[in-house]
């Protein structure tokens, strides 16, 4: 029997980066993971040695990156028997995650992800309203609703990226949930950033339960409108937020480009 | 009745009858699993219903193993085996789910992320390999569906109740290598005169030999839900809701 195979969210969470020694992207790699969970509260880290290799990146550059996330409060190292480093999860992690990794990202780079996201989410819903079962719809139905029920960003985040995913399986499309799980490691974090506000909860939730209607009804056409426009909104709301809190002196780049 | 119509009711029945093949070599397959599991879990002498995920999921994973391993190395049809059980002593809220794939004959454990506040949680409790078995207490076959989490492709899952200490824990279950077994049924509907569908109970196609409906597409697409199913012969095919959909073809008998 050969080792442990683990789950897609963490071969994206933990493959090698393509862009090999820098430490701003380690940080938001291991940042995301703890912000989704997948690296839980109290959680023991892998060894500098295995994450470097992971990653691919040299092991000072991993170093850098752990002693960053501990100036964060997210990693908290012990020394000794039973020492390692162990996960943090700080009440304000999720919007100053959301803040970095929406700072990290160039303009025209941002842009790309969010029109990706909305040909992602558009493709998903035109063939979910066609190919969906019942059951896909009911339980597209409940995350809406619980999206627009959540009481915090971090738990609205978590809703909006399963109703996505969940879309997309609906679709039979392999492909399109491979790529919603590649966009809940890389665009959802930010998401946190506009559901700080409930009544964008609400209305997300809103808006996406007319997606899953018309899924039911099998419009195609306007299940695909719907949810490109909510994407296009969030995207414009996030890049809003972005120029707003983009002050020189404030960004959370390491190493300006 | 015509000799046409005799010829196409014996094919028919044959291709009945050699996807029924199939789904009971799951059933038998799976229960080759269920019995030792059961087996070993009694032997272990724990009360089972009465322990905590943790040390429920480490007693399936040292009892199922052998087991599991051993039905992926036997059946090239099957890409995964485990058990997955829910700690009745931790109702809803814990999970214990032990696997093994089978990919290009090596057989790796797979852990799954079972932490319910992890954006990358597999939630199963409402798929219906698991919750079809656990309410009826028999087989199911589920899908095809996308496994998002799970396998993250088109998938097809069998389950068969687990008990232990007199009660239901869990189930037993196993994704079929998706295209392989599928391209088994094909062949079996390759016989039949005219293009035939096999579908399951949600009106999805399993296995098809209609150009245009390929396997995890519905029979009727939503939008023509109202206009109702394409005009074909339906017949079961097999006790688990599934069924062949024999289209009319522009050469068939009219």
């Amino acid at each position: 029997m050969r080792d442990v195979l683990s789950t897609l969210t963490r071969d994206v969470l933990f493959g090698p980066l393509d862009t090999p020694g820098r430490t701003e992207a380690v940080v938001n790699r291991l940042r995301t993971a703890v912000a989704l969970g997948v690296l839980a509260d109290g959680a023991q880290l892998p060894s500098e040695v295995e994450l470097a290799a992971q990653f691919n990146v040299a092991p000072g550059t991993l170093r850098e990156a752990l002693a960053a996330l501990r100036e964060e409060g997210i990693v908290e190292t012990r020394r000794g028997r039973g020492g390692g480093s162990f996960v943090r999860v700080p009440e304000s992690l999720h919007v100053a995650h959301a803040s970095a990794l929406l700072a990290s990202m160039p303009p025209p780079e941002f842009r790309d992800l969010s029109d990706w996201r909305a040909a992602v989410a558009g493709a998903s819903a035109e063939l979910a309203a066609e190919r969906a079962s019942d059951q896909d719809v009911g339980h597209l139905g409940s995350l809406a609703g619980s999206l627009a029920a959540a009481e915090d960003e971090a738990t609205a985040r978590r809703f909006d990226a399963r109703f996505h995913i969940a879309l997309a399986a609906a679709a039979q499309s392999r492909r399109l949930s491979t790529e919603a799980i590649n966009l809940q490691v890389t665009y959802a974090p930010m998401l946190a950033l506009v559901y700080a506000d409930p009544d964008v909860r609400r209305e997300g939730g809103t808006r996406l339960a007319e997606v899953a209607d018309c899924v039911r009804a099998g419009e195609a056409e306007r299940a695909r409108r719907v949810v490109t426009e909510l994407t296009s909104d969030t995207a414009r709301r996030l890049s809003r937020l972005r120029s707003r809190t983009a002050a020189p002196g404030t960004g959370t780049g390491r190493e300006a480009r | 009745m015509t000799q046409d119509d005799v010829d196409q009711g014996t094919a028919v029945a044959r291709a009945v009858t050699r996807v029924r093949t199939h789904l009971d070599g799951l059933a038998a397959l799976l229960e080759g699993v269920r019995e030792p599991v059961e087996a070993g879990l009694a032997a272990a002498g724990a009360d089972v219903p009465a322990l905590g995920y943790r040390e429920l999921t480490a007693l399936l994973r040292e009892v199922a193993a052998p087991h599991c391993t051993a039905a992926l190395g036997a059946a090239p049809s099957v890409a995964g085996v485990g058990c997955v059980a829910q700690s009745p002593a931790e109702a809803g809220e814990a999970f214990a789910m032990v696997w093994w794939v089978s990919r290009n004959g090596v057989v790796s454990e797979k852990r799954h992320d079972l932490n319910p506040t992890s954006d990358a949680f597999y939630d199963y409790r409402d798929a219906e390999w698991f919750s079809v078995p656990r309410t009826t207490g028999g087989f199911v076959v589920a899908g095809p569906y996308i496994d998002a989490w799970g396998t993250d492709d088109l998938t097809i899952t069998a389950g068969l109740p687990l008990r232990a200490g007199g009660r239901a824990i869990g189930v037993v279950a196993l994704d079929v290598a998706t295209a392989r077994f599928v391209g088994e049924l094909t062949d079996a509907l390759d016989e039949l005169p005219q293009d035939a569908v096999l579908v399951n109970a949600d009106g999805r196609v399993v296995a098809s030999t209609a150009p245009d409906l390929s396997t995890g597409l519905r029979l009727t697409p939503r939008s023509r839900a109202a206009a109702g199913a394409p005009a074909g012969t339906a017949v079961p095919a097999g006790a688990r809701g599934w069924s062949l959909v024999l289209l009319p073809g522009a050469d068939a008998p009219a």
